[in-house]
């Protein structure tokens, strides 16, 4: 019965956290998804390593950052080729950032679009940045010095102004 | 008029994107039930299904060759062919534990790419020592049957097929694995760039 009382805690704390994070979750599919199904299965491959490493979370780092580093991490290494374990969950979502054409949606489209133009780890690092994340979580989060962070957006910079 | 440095631009359209999303449950009770069932479900199921498949063949492999009038292997063999699988259990559950590791998911990218690059290299390793163990492993059987089988041409038969399928089974790892080490070399790159 105790042990019951603890499992309901633990997914009612999942459920609380992923709630806290999911428009930062999906951002990040999205940007490393070509269609809205592969966001679906990111978004979900995402929610099952969180889940499955949630036991193991100690506090050592800000909940944010373990959640970037999942979420980054599983974008970058998943293969899209393998058939997906498990059923596919539409997620709620009433937008489509691939096929809208309304003006906001367009100009989402412009973002996606150079952000694609960047490697991975550059689009990692504009990602957090654009998230408002400080150059010291993104240095976390990423594995190099905050005062790299800033010498890496700066040449983001001047690589986006070139392609503009 | 001035025009909009990129990166300010990017900053206002990802506005735009968290506004459009804030609108928007995206999570829903059926996906968190899914998500939560997935651990339980898919890592055990896998274990369970291997053990039982391990031991299925260990408990077969002195029937398939020592008892079995074709190949009368030593007994030797048959316990170097139950080692050899015991190995190889433990270097498939090593990897697959390495690429399944939230570790691995919960590390900083740098480190991530690190722990691609040992999982390359470990691949290479297997690939190259899995070769070898195999056609010796393999030369061995074929050696065994044709000294003790009871029955000369079905022997040869044997032998004949299980050269076949060694070489079959080597072409198909092999591409197996180049496959698993360009991945590996893209993930690197893409991140190291």
């Amino acid at each position: 019965m105790i042990v019951l009382k603890e499992m309901e805690t633990k997914e009612q704390r999942f459920t609380k956290i992923v709630g806290e994070h999911k428009t930062r979750i999906y951002s990040v599919c999205y940007m490393f998804s070509k269609d809205k199904q592969e966001i679906e299965d990111l978004f979900q491959e995402v929610l099952v390593r969180l889940w499955q490493g949630f036991d193991s979370f100690k506090g050592e780092s800000a909940m944010s950052t373990w959640i970037y580093r999942i979420a980054l991490n599983t974008c970058i290494s998943s293969d899209r080729k393998k058939k997906r374990i498990g059923e596919r969950v539409p997620l709620s979502v009433d937008i489509n950032p691939f096929e809208d054409t309304d003006e906001s949606a367009l100009q989402i489209r412009q973002l996606y679009r150079r952000i694609n133009r960047l490697g991975l780890f550059d689009r990692s690092i504009v990602l957090l940045w654009l998230e408002g994340i400080s150059y010291e979580e993104i240095g976390e989060i990423t594995g190099i010095s905050a005062k790299n962070v800033s010498v890496r957006l700066v040449r983001i910079r001047e690589q986006l102004k070139k392609i503009n | 008029m001035e025009e909009m440095n990129p990166m300010e631009q990017m900053c206002s359209e990802y506005e735009m994107l968290k506004e459009r999303l804030s609108s928007q449950e995206i999570i829903n009770d059926r996906l968190m039930r899914e998500t939560m069932k997935s651990k339980v479900g898919s890592i055990r199921s896998t274990v369970r299904f291997s053990v039982i498949c391990a031991l299925f063949v260990m408990i077969s492999t002195p029937f398939v060759f020592h008892y079995n009038p074709v190949v009368r292997a030593s007994w030797l063999f048959v316990i170097a062919t139950e080692l050899l699988m015991v190995m190889c259990l433990f270097l498939d559950w090593k990897f697959n534990h390495n690429v399944q590791n939230t570790d691995l998911a919960c590390c900083d990218l740098l480190t991530f790419s690190k722990n691609v690059r040992k999982l390359r290299s470990d691949y290479k390793e297997w690939m190259k020592w899995g070769v070898l163990l195999g056609f010796l492993w393999g030369g061995w059987l074929c050696a065994e049957t044709l000294t003790h089988s009871a029955e000369p041409k079905a022997a040869l038969a044997m032998v004949l097929g299980l050269s076949v399928g060694l070489v079959t089974g080597c072409f198909i790892g092999y591409r197996m694995d180049k496959r698993i080490i360009a991945t590996c070399d893209d993930l690197i790159s893409q991140i190291e760039g």
